[in-house]
């Protein structure tokens, strides 16, 4: 019974976990160690898992406190946009990559929220027991990361434009 | 409302958090102030943006849930494993094993951590300059640990890991021939004199300080294993 809620609650979350891994370190190899070290944790400590809570939200958590505890820093290669777009790409594939880019750029602090808020879904509440912070830190956390990546955003239009406008 | 408390509130609304009371005065306000509503409209486009940036990648972790459930049959392997050895020892020496009763989980971690990490090389993040390692060992007040081995064995690397729950700093010290690990870890009350455990064809040896509680673990002979343990504990 054990082992069998451990795979219907957990496991299945393991894509989704290695995605928010990727990019909160930055770092492919690292992110599967990172996920595995989670899941492995959190079957150890399974018992301890209340039922009637977020399976999620507890997952997320282990994985946050053991990219902090393990002094794993993330790693942010800046890579140009023209050496990450393909010849041919369409305008959406751009914006895409022009997000990517502009998110992989922002402190790892924002790049976290925006991370579990937007992409995966939780709530400001759930992400302050995630991060084990306040609720207002949370929401004062999101107003600056969406502001930083709106700005960044818009910086890295205007000098592709820039690049264009020279050639 | 006021358009600095929008701005506050605006991650609530946004994650559909913001109480009924509120809701209606945060829209009373947007549909008032052009700018507040901007700024929202503006949220909402680049979490869309980011949304359908980020969220149409899903990785394939089929890799790393093999990894996991390998590991899983593993660690249960070598509970068992433990706990029988466990109960063979209590057999023999039923004082130590009702006074030591987490030692079994102790030593099972220990045996698998050395398994795996160290016998069979599996990928793990190792600190091998000697600053950044006594940096590690600091955190037990402890200092030139390269000491720790007999004559011959040299430090290689260590790396942080939990053992029974806890952190403990594991040191891997080879010969050239063969790898010995010493995890140390914070005081919990093992025995100061210097026992011997078998774990599967592990040799571990266990020992405690005022300070810190450490663990030998090789794949040799118990022998050698209680002598290099010796050794440790009198420079500790």
């Amino acid at each position: 019974m054990f082992q069998n809620d451990f795979e219907r609650l957990m496991m299945p979350e393991a894509p989704r976990l290695l995605r928010f891994a990727r990019r909160l370190t930055c770092d492919i190899p690292g992110a599967e160690d990172l996920v595995q070290e989670t899941l492995l944790k959190a079957w150890r400590s399974f018992r301890q898992f209340r039922e009637g809570t977020s399976p999620r939200a507890w997952l997320y958590r282990i994985l946050v406190n053991s990219f902090y505890e393990d002094g794993r820093k993330a790693r942010v290669v800046p890579v140009s946009l023209d050496d990450r777009i393909p010849a041919g790409a369409n305008s959406t594939a751009i914006e895409r990559l022009e997000m990517n880019q502009a998110l992989d750029s922002l402190p790892l602090e924002h790049r976290t929220v925006l991370l579990l808020g937007v992409v995966e879904g939780f709530t400001c509440r759930e992400m302050s027991e995630i991060l084990s912070v306040p609720i207002g830190t949370v929401m004062s956390r999101m107003s600056r990361a969406r502001q930083s990546l709106r700005e960044k955003l818009s910086r890295g239009l205007a000098a592709a434009q820039g690049q264009r406008d020279i050639r | 409302m006021n358009c600095r408390e929008i701005e506050e509130l605006g991650p609530l609304y946004l994650s559909g958090e913001l109480e009924e009371d509120r809701k209606a005065p945060f829209r009373a306000h947007l549909a008032e102030c052009r700018s507040c509503a901007s700024l929202i409209e503006r949220q909402i486009a680049i979490d869309n943006r980011l949304r359908d940036a980020v969220s149409t990648e899903l990785p394939d972790a089929m890799a790393v849930q093999q990894a996991v459930h390998r590991r899983i049959r593993v660690e249960r392997a070598w509970r068992f494993a433990a706990a029988a050895a466990a109960l063979v020892f209590a057999a023999v020496s039923g004082y130590l094993a009702l006074r030591q009763q987490p030692v079994s989980r102790l030593y099972a971690d220990a045996a698998l951590d050395h398994r795996l990490e160290v016998m069979e090389h599996q990928p793990r993040r190792w600190r091998s300059d000697p600053a950044e390692i006594e940096k590690l060992a600091a955190r037990y007040e402890l200092s030139n640990v390269g000491a720790l081995a007999p004559q011959g064995y040299h430090l290689e690397h260590a790396k942080m890991c939990g053992i029974d729950g806890r952190p403990a700093l594991h040191l891997v010290f080879t010969n050239g021939s063969k790898e010995v690990s010493v995890f140390i870890r914070a005081r919990a009350g093992s025995d100061k004199v210097v026992h011997a455990v078998s774990v599967g064809s592990e040799q571990l040896a266990g020992f405690g300080t005022d300070r810190v509680d450490a663990i030998v673990a090789t794949g040799g002979s118990s022998g050698e294993c209680l002598e290099f343990a010796r050794f440790a504990a009198g420079v500790l």
